[in-house]
């Protein structure tokens, strides 16, 4: 179902758990009664267009709205979801993780542990990359501003895959590898937060993919035709 | 890999009352699964059953009416056959001219292990899954784990297995392409829980 901002918020929600996220880096927060997603946005200054086009992407994979999307509302929704895997996410992971792998071997633990670590840096310099390179230039272009010619939306390498395979490494290692330190419950809980932060960081690139950078394309397009006028 | 069925219809076609007899006893020792016969001692009986039986696999020998032409019998619309699997049944050494269209050959001296094989390929199964078996590591790339565990570099490894740098970097990307694991941190643990190395060796 495509949702319209008639919808009620709460409904939304509870259709697609999975929205809650999304809600949370727009921004909003929980405790909006029946109100429908424009009250809600125009209370929390979010714009609706934006926010719906999101919300049905992830709850639907429907891109017929990439065009409504405005650049500055995604960066900012973007930069909101690197703060919450960067500040939030993968330190409680990694505590969580130092949890169930101890008990077992000193080195084995330790292994795992400098394995997560080392996922945990590539995906924040991935992240941080696009804070400080990706969304102030689209935020300049937004503005208006020419930019120089040396960097374009389409140039900015995706290291998507690259986040994926490290993460899928991880579960692999720690599911056929990782040998019994009777702590079973705490490493199958850490276990579903892995799949289900790799579940939410894919759908991340993929608004990135498929919602943002059309977007950010479109708008370097129509700037590229009025600086040629 | 196809999935088993519960039963298959067998067809044996063998004038010889104690040939036939035993065929069918030693398949029911060799199939895993249950097997429906109909036994068939003479041509004329072989026309007028076979294609109400519509058997999976017809086993018979070559000399069955002189003469067992498979591609005839497989051409021929009416006995609707076409998909049936045709096993020679030989007591001597197998000869082209007289397996020609049979799709698999069970001799009298088999074992009950090479019938089994055969039951299994003509009833479309593939051999037992050797993909996996592929995957495994060489002895060569298990030795290249441990040293690259022990934290030696490639061109140290090179010379300690008396390898070019190249085959090393060749033996480590198969490495990665069989097990997924492209970081040297994740191979130390996946060569500590397979005992290839002690885990005081890890560096």
């Amino acid at each position: 179902m495509k949702y319209t901002e008639r919808h009620r918020l709460g409904d939304i929600i509870c259709d697609h758990y999975q929205l809650l996220l999304v809600m949370s880096r727009f921004g909003m927060h929980l405790g909006f009664g029946d109100k429908c997603v424009k009250d809600v946005c125009d209370e929390r200054g979010v714009d609706c267009k934006t926010f719906l086009a999101v919300i049905n992407y992830v709850s639907n994979g429907d891109t017929s709205d990439a065009k409504e999307v405005s650049v500055t509302e995604m960066s900012s929704f973007l930069r909101l979801s690197h703060g919450y895997y960067l500040d939030f996410l993968f330190p409680r992971l990694r505590s969580k993780l130092v949890e169930a792998v101890s008990g077992a071997d000193e080195k084995m633990s330790q292994l795992v542990i400098d394995f997560f670590d080392s996922y945990m840096a590539g995906v924040s310099k991935h992240l941080t990359y696009e804070d400080n390179v990706v969304f102030p230039y689209v935020e300049k272009l937004a503005c208006g501003k020419s930019v120089d010619d040396s960097f374009r939306i389409v140039s900015y390498s995706r290291k998507h895959e690259q986040i994926d395979s490290m993460l899928l490494e991880l579960k692999s290692i720690i599911i056929k590898y990782f040998p019994d330190n009777g702590k079973t419950n705490e490493m199958n809980a850490v276990l579903y937060e892995i799949f289900s932060c790799e579940a939410d960081l894919k759908s991340h690139c993929d608004i990135e993919d498929n919602l943002f950078m059309p977007a950010v394309m479109e708008l370097e397009k129509s700037l590229k035709k009025t600086k040629e006028a | 890999m196809k999935h088993k069925r519960e039963t298959f219809k067998v067809a044996v076609a063998e004038t010889s009352l104690i040939l036939r007899s035993g065929v069918v006893s030693a398949i029911r020792r060799a199939a895993d699964c249950e097997v429906l016969f109909l036994e068939i001692s003479t041509p004329q009986e072989f026309d007028s059953k076979i294609s109400a039986y519509a058997p999976d696999i017809v086993i018979v020998n070559p000399l069955f009416n002189g003469r067992f032409v498979v591609s005839e019998i497989r051409d021929n619309k009416s006995l609707g056959l076409s998909d049936t699997k045709f096993i020679a049944l030989l007591s001597t050494l197998p000869t082209p001219s007289l397996t020609d269209g049979f799709d698999e050959v069970i001799n009298l001296y088999d074992s009950s292990d090479q019938i089994h094989a055969v039951l299994d390929r003509a009833m479309g199964y593939d051999e037992p899954d050797i993909s996996s078996e592929e995957e495994q590591l060489s002895k060569r790339e298990k030795e290249i784990i441990c040293e690259v565990v022990k934290g030696y570099t490639n061109k140290e490894i090179a010379d300690h297995l008396n390898l070019s740098v190249f085959t090393v970097l060749t033996h480590r990307r198969n490495i990665a392409r069989k097990l997924q694991i492209h970081s040297s941190t994740a191979l130390a643990i996946y060569a500590i829980a397979n005992k290839l190395v002690s885990i005081s060796d890890v560096k």
